[in-house]
């Protein structure tokens, strides 16, 4: 069975078809990218398995359970976090905060444990504590540890997103352009990240990215979504030179052209 | 348990009862006249009122109008219990004072399980409308002695009493905050869908924080009950509320020691005031305005006033900065050193790296490990060059442009 199972997922907007008839799976340990122009769809779709909006059809099944019906902030507990395309951190708190909240979903100490200062409460701190060293010190972050997030350039706040997600033990990290407005060495370094936690962390990986060097360094499968439908699917190798994605990509040769002249 | 709180915890304790020997024995002897000794009471009260809203203001984020109406729950609740109960002294008034901030609280979870599912100001609106309506009900009933409200409740509020009661609060809000359930309410006024995203119960966090935050107004109302010895309908409305309001802006939003400084400011200030007479109001507010025009994240901001923050003013002033490490738990601090220590240990961070972990510009990757499959990549200018099939300049220029 597989890890994530997705079939017929369709959303509307007002009469816009965001998402239409969208099938696919994602298996344990899989790196999968999802792919497609501006509008496609692709971050819609995360709101979906995440339970942002419920579909307005089709179903998800997480280890074959549905999630329809549940609340967002369940998505986690049952093994999907995500990150976001507009990086959203706890800006004014700590770097080592933002790692600590990440863990919220395994919190076990209750509200009288914590305000007497019961064992439970020392043991659970301790073990957040040694957890989110660990974590910190994949993505490099040791040193900033007590810096607030909002601090952080650009680069680290990115990887800090994927590293509070991370800290909720999910099986299946959903990654929202994890490499934009990254420079190329950043670029790198994330790639290697990404497969290192993959294999550190034993999950499975679904990410959208802009980035083609990226996608197609990392990505075990692709899906290509246009106009809220999936236009193909298959190894990297196979999409990148499918003819239907590069017209969806490339437009008309018109488009080529003037972005051509007005492109800097 | 860790050595390093516990040490903080003790000397923290230590240093409230020092306050208190000092204080007690101040007002014992008569150095501090009556008059002051109100004053003080005051200040106690009004700390303790600020602290509670702190908490659903500038800690989980929500702004709260009716905070003067926890109060008179908690101040009517307790006073009649007092007047009723025939139990007399401390005895009385201690329960009285768990059954106002019990019932406090119980208003709050009320009016919250309307406003707290909804994103946005909708707590503002309703607590507003909140306080009002308690004033007009107290007006009403005769059992809270309609608009002339109840006279002759015994005058039990006393120093040792507010001054535990506050160390009580202070404590209560520290060690909430501080915990995986402070973090989660912190998480919700930093970013709610990314709290939701990690796990938080959003709507339940809200609801924690609003409904602690009543509860200690509401003892706060009680302590007043028994401080002044009358309560009337119009002394919780509108105006009360918004002054508590003030008083955690002044302070600094989320700060526990600002609410306690601006919470003491803010009293002393109107009966230093008192000899400008009619011109009181004016000057208060004017120097309320140049505050927020100099600090507008208040006197404290976010920051605690603690034994590590008082050691870093002593330094600055006397020279010797220590800016970077201004903001830094000491105990936070040895982690993070350990921390980076052994990531050197185990090679994140040293030149060569194991494996594929490279760190920040220092380590080059040779060309042939770029996994872009039959492309060359010009690291220089950070595009693929070769044209076959999608290669990433086109991409990105397609996309940027195309779609819009
Ligand atoms: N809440 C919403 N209400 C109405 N329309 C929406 C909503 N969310 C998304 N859309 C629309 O759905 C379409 C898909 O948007 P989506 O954000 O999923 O695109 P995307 O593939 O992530 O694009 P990008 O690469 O720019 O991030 C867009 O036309 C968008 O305007
Ligand atoms: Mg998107």
């Amino acid at each position: 069975m597989a890890l994530l199972e997705v079939k017929n997922l369709s959303i509307e907007f007002g009469g816009l078809k965001a998402v239409q008839d969208v099938n696919f799976e994602v298996d344990n340990d899989e790196i999968v990218g999802l792919i497609g122009p501006n509008g496609a769809g692709k971050t819609t779709v995360f709101n979906l398995l995440t339970s942002v909006y419920q579909p307005t059809g089709g179903d998800i099944q997480l280890r074959g359970k549905s999630i329809l019906g549940n609340p967002s902030w369940r998505t986690s507990d049952i093994g999907m976090v995500r990150t976001f395309q507009n990086i959203r951190l706890f800006r004014s708190l700590s770097v080592l905060d933002n790692v600590r909240i990440g863990f919220h979903n395994q919190g076990n100490y209750s509200l009288t444990a914590a305000l007497l200062r019961l064992p439970s409460y020392w043991r659970e701190e301790a073990r957040y504590r040694e957890r989110a060293q660990e974590l910190l010190e994949i993505f490099q972050l040791a040193d900033v540890a007590q810096v607030q997030a909002r601090h952080l350039p650009y680069g680290q706040q990115r990887r800090l997103e994927i590293c509070r997600a991370l800290a909720a033990s999910p099986l299946l990290l959903l990654l929202d352009e994890p490499a934009a407005g990254m420079n190329p060495t950043e670029t790198h370094e994330l790639m290697d990240m990404i497969r290192f936690v993959r294999d550190r962390f034993e999950l499975a990986i679904m990410l959208i990215e802009h980035d083609m060097n990226l996608v197609m360094g990392i990505c075990e499968r692709l899906i290509v979504l246009d106009h809220g439908e999936v236009i193909a699917r298959g190894l990297p190798e196979e999409i990148r030179s499918n003819p239907r994605v590069i017209e969806a990509y490339l437009g008309t040769p018109f488009d080529d052209e003037s972005e051509a002249a007005d492109d800097e | 348990m860790d050595k390093v709180k516990l040490r903080s915890y003790l000397l923290n304790a230590l240093f409230a009862l020092v306050v208190y020997g000092i204080l007690h024995a101040l007002l014992k002897s008569g150095v501090i006249n009556p008059y002051y000794r109100g004053v003080i009471l005051l200040i106690g009260i009004n700390a303790i009122v600020t602290i509670g809203l702190n908490l659903a203001t500038g800690m989980l984020g929500e702004l709260c109008l009716g905070h003067a109406g926890f109060m008179a729950v908690g101040a009517y609740t307790s006073a009649l219990f007092t007047l009723n109960s025939g139990l007399p002294g401390l005895i009385g008034l201690i329960p009285g004072l768990i059954l106002g901030g019990l019932l406090a609280a119980a208003t709050a979870a009320l009016v919250g399980v309307p406003a707290l599912r909804l994103r946005g100001d909708y707590l503002a609106i309703i607590t507003l409308a909140f306080g009002e309506i308690i004033s007009v009900l107290l007006r009403s009933f005769a059992f809270t002695g309609g608009a002339r409200g109840l006279n002759g409740i015994p005058l039990l509020t006393n120093f040792p009493l507010v001054y535990w009661i506050l160390v009580l609060t202070i404590v209560a809000v520290y060690m909430l905050i501080r915990s995986r359930h402070g973090r989660a309410i912190l998480a919700i006024r930093e970013d709610d869908i990314a709290a939701e995203a990690s796990g938080i119960n959003v709507t339940r966090f809200k609801m924690t924080a609003f409904v602690i935050s009543a509860a200690i107004a509401g003892i706060g109302g009680g302590l007043y009950a028994h401080y002044i010895g009358i309560l009337s309908p119009n002394k919780f409305n509108y105006n009360y509320s918004i002054d508590y309001m003030v008083m955690v802006v002044f302070g600094g939003m989320g700060s526990i020691t600002g609410s306690i400084l601006s919470a003491g400011t803010l009293t002393i200030l109107p009966e230093l005031l008192r000899r400008f007479a009619d011109y009181r109001m004016l000057v208060y507010s004017v120097l309320l305005i140049i505050l927020m025009i100099f600090k507008p994240e208040g006197l404290l901001g976010q920051k605690e006033f603690s034994q590590r923050f008082a050691a870093n003013l002593i330094r600055r002033l006397t020279g010797r900065e220590e800016r970077s490490a201004a903001s830094y738990d000491r105990h936070e601090l040895s982690v993070a050193r350990e921390t980076t220590r052994r990531a050197r240990e185990r090679g994140y961070l040293t030149e060569q790296g194991p494996g594929d972990l490279g760190v920040g510009g220092r380590r080059r990757r040779p060309e042939e490990n770029i996994p872009v499959a039959g492309t060359a990549v010009a690291e220089s200018e950070g595009r693929t060059l070769t044209r076959q099939g999608l290669d990433a300049g086109s991409y990105e220029t397609a996309e940027r442009k195309g779609r819009r």
